[in-house]
């Protein structure tokens, strides 16, 4: 075999390599935004589940699946793009804030008292869900932008 | 030669895996009722405990509000409580919710 047989070979292998490294980081990256998107869509459902907690006019017994959506559920989906390689320790602040906005005050009381949609606590919870959204968007763009 | 005892607390064993409220007044596993049987005594005992925080089905702030800013309301320092008391957990965000909280308690 010739030197130029040789050399049309190393191209070949070399230009599959790099198709196949180019596919393997595209279908990560579509599997990362598929986890991404269901992660935005457990946060908008946690938004509307806690604005209907405090809105309504008495104290529900969702309060435990709040607790769980804003602790295990949300931390493992989290834990989940970490193992990704998505850098998503921006977003445990946010989580902490969005916890707070939920549960810190007229949560799991006696003294519940209905809150109207223009209250503080309310604005404060669609506030801190949209910073956690917000975050999680920006740690997938800072990885493929 | 004094000899400190560490003990460990598992909240979702040693408390509740539903703990839950800020106030007795709010249900049987309350932030209050947990500071005053858990945190307290190793607090007066000058003692040292592990909290282990992850057994159980979640938190509200306002349950690890009242168990651990509480203790500052009590009389404790941040500077004690953070001597006494070593908090674990896989969720960095719950140990950085506590430790805020001790030093908003701190500062009124």
């Amino acid at each position: 075999m010739g030197w130029t047989q040789i050399v049309t070979w190393l191209l070949v292998i070399l230009g599959w390599l790099l198709v196949n490294h180019q596919n393997n980081v595209r279908e990560k990256r579509k599997e990362i935004r598929a986890i991404l998107d269901k992660t935005q869509s457990f946060l908008d459902e946690i938004e509307v589940e806690a604005i209907k907690y405090h809105t309504s006019q008495e104290s529900s017994d969702s309060a435990f699946q709040l607790k769980r959506n804003l602790n295990q559920k949300l931390r493992n989906k989290l834990d989940i793009l970490k193992l990704r390689n998505l850098n998503v320790e921006k977003c445990y602040p946010y989580l902490k804030k969005l916890r707070q906005a939920v549960t810190l005050e007229n949560f799991d009381t006696s003294s519940f008292k209905p809150q109207n949609l223009s209250d503080d606590l309310i604005k404060n919870i669609w506030l801190a869900k949209d910073k956690l959204s917000q975050e999680l968007e920006n740690s997938f763009a800072t990885r493929y932008r | 030669m004094n000899t400190i005892t560490t003990t460990i607390i598992d909240i979702g064993k040693d408390f509740s895996r539903y703990p839950a409220g800020r106030y007795e007044t709010d249900g049987p596993f309350s932030g209050e009722l947990f500071r005053a049987k858990f945190l307290v005594p190793v607090l007066d005992s000058n003692g040292h405990v592990t909290i282990e925080l992850d057994e159980t089905a979640g938190y509200g702030s306002s349950f690890l509000e009242e168990a651990f800013g509480g203790l500052v309301r009590l009389g404790y320092s941040s500077t004690q409580i953070k001597n006494t008391i070593t908090l674990h957990s896989e969720d960095p965000s719950l140990i950085e919710e506590i430790e805020e909280y001790i030093l908003d308690a701190e500062q009124g």
